[in-house]
């Protein structure tokens, strides 16, 4: 189990925006997180990968607890959550080689992760002058640099072309199969990730209605697994 | 830490902080020349007092204290307030570094940046006073080793005060989440402390005081500033 939580909760003001939840993530595995807006997705995001602390409740990383000030966890740990934030007046190669030495572990070079999420050409370039895809394609690349075992990406389609979700559906097969990353991918679009991923956490007000694995919902609704998706949110989603 | 700082410096761009500080060494120069001729216009005398050098260093050292003050909480509101804004927040939290830890390199990188600046421009405009002083003066006063070191003292002091000041006006702005209040903190601590300053010159057992009250100060604020950083939360 690479990633795990237990009962976690989360509150603003006296507001409950997750409620209990009890997650499993499995080893080498894509997760993808489904919910419709304002589910909590992005919250719950926030606490795996080690940014907010829970209110209540343990997140556990490879069966320890996950502390936000925990300086061994971070470079095991990558992420792309919401709107990506980059020192704008730098150039992508100099925003990465940042990332790298506060990361200081093993890492790809700089070259190689642009190369791979398609930037090789803008490395040079501001990222104050970088389209919403070529940002959302640097956030990606800055999460897998560092080699980590686990990615955290929050919508990490948004803004790209439809060239663009191809190649980085192939890219989030790739890390998992050549690096043995662990995925979890969100998405309030169930298309979006039902060709990726190999489990299925469905998130709605606050609460995980089920975990199920790919394989299963292919039995189960052969006819593709909409019907299962609207079923489970169905109502006032 | 060392390398932490040095980081700081890499992510911000310093050329219009650098810019500021040559602009001001040059307006610093024009002023002190116009404190020490400020006697000379009309013999009005109570404008006697500008014909002493003492005087006349002290207004140089004020102009530099409230000139460095309101840049080191420039610096602070860009490099401070603005990266730990609640989305910002994510990108230094994502790092496999200690909260406090950022948030100190931070506040060293911009006083070891301002403070240099502060005892550079200061040396140089003080340097070429002195000289032109010690060959044709414009001042009365009798020109003696204890106007320099008088000079050196206030600069020391000045450095510690705009550390305490400019440290004290973030540490209100981050509470507020506010670039606006850490500017005007600024002014307005500067406002209030101006007396005390004209007070320190004559009299050295205030000075060593308003020194180890500058440290005091500083160190308060930083732990304020720390202990607000650790229940930050990503928005
Ligand atoms: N800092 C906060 N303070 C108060 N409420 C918050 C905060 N962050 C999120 N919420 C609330 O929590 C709920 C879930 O927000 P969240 O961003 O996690 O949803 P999401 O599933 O990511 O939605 P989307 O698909 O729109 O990105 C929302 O109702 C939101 O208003
Ligand atoms: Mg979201």
């Amino acid at each position: 189990m690479k990633v795990k939580t237990a009962d976690v909760s989360k509150l603003y003001d006296s507001y409950e925006v997750l409620k209990r939840i009890n997650m499993n993530v499995d080893d080498g595995n894509i997760y993808g997180l489904l919910g419709p807006n304002g589910a909590g997705k992005s919250t719950l995001l926030k606490m795996l990968s080690g940014l907010n602390a829970p209110s209540l409740g343990e997140v556990y990383f490879n069966g320890n607890a996950l502390h936000i000030d925990d300086g061994h966890v971070k470079p095991l740990i990558g992420s792309v959550i919401e709107t990506p934030v980059f020192y704008n007046h730098l150039s992508a190669y100099e925003n990465l080689s940042i990332h790298l030495e506060y990361m200081n572990t093993d890492h790809l070079t700089i070259e190689e992760a642009l190369t791979i999420v398609g930037l090789k050409t803008a490395g040079d370039l501001p990222v104050a002058k970088f389209s919403l895809g070529m940002r959302q394609r640097l956030a990606v690349a800055r999460a897998f640099i560092h080699l980590p075992e686990l990615l955290v990406l929050d919508e990490p389609l948004n803004g790209l072309d439809p060239k663009g979700v191809k190649e980085m559906r192939a890219l989030f097969k790739k890390l998992r199969g050549q690096f043995d990353m662990t995925l979890i991918i969100s998405s309030h679009i169930l298309n979006e990730i039902e060709h990726v991923a190999d489990e299925i956490g469905i998130l709605h007000k606050g609460e995980l209605l089920t975990e199920v694995s790919m394989q299963t919902l292919k039995i189960n609704y052969p006819d593709g697994i909409e019907t299962f998706f609207f079923n489970m949110t169905e109502g006032d989603g | 830490m060392l390398k932490l700082i040095r980081l700081e410096y890499r992510k911000t761009n310093l050329r219009p902080y650098t810019l500021s500080v040559i602009i001001a060494t040059i307006l610093f120069i024009g002023f002190i020349y116009l404190f020490a001729y400020i006697p000379r216009i009309d013999e009005d005398p109570e404008l006697l007092m500008f014909a002493e050098y003492s005087t006349v260093s002290g207004l140089l050292i004020l102009v530099s204290l409230t000139t460095y003050s309101v840049l080191a909480s420039a610096m602070f509101a860009k490099m401070v307030i603005d990266t730990f804004d609640a989305n910002s927040l994510t990108l230094i939290y994502s790092y496999p570094v200690r909260r406090s830890a950022i948030l100190l390199s931070k506040i060293i990188a911009v006083l070891l940046f301002t403070a240099a600046a502060m005892m550079i421009s200061n040396t140089v405009v003080f340097t070429l006073f002195f000289l032109t002083e010690s060959i044709s003066p414009l001042v009365n006063d009798t020109f003696v080793s204890s106007v320099v070191l008088d000079a050196l003292s206030l600069t020391l002091l000045s450095m510690a005060a705009m550390s305490a000041i400019s440290v004290t006006a973030m540490t209100i702005g981050l509470y507020r989440q506010s670039v606006p209040l850490t500017i005007i903190s600024t002014v307005v601590i500067l406002a209030s402390t101006n007396n005390v300053f004209m007070e320190v010159l004559s009299n050295p057992v205030i000075l060593l005081v308003t020194l180890v009250l500058c440290i005091v100060v500083l160190s308060v604020s930083t732990l304020l500033a720390a202990k607000h950083v650790r229940d930050l939360e990503v928005a």
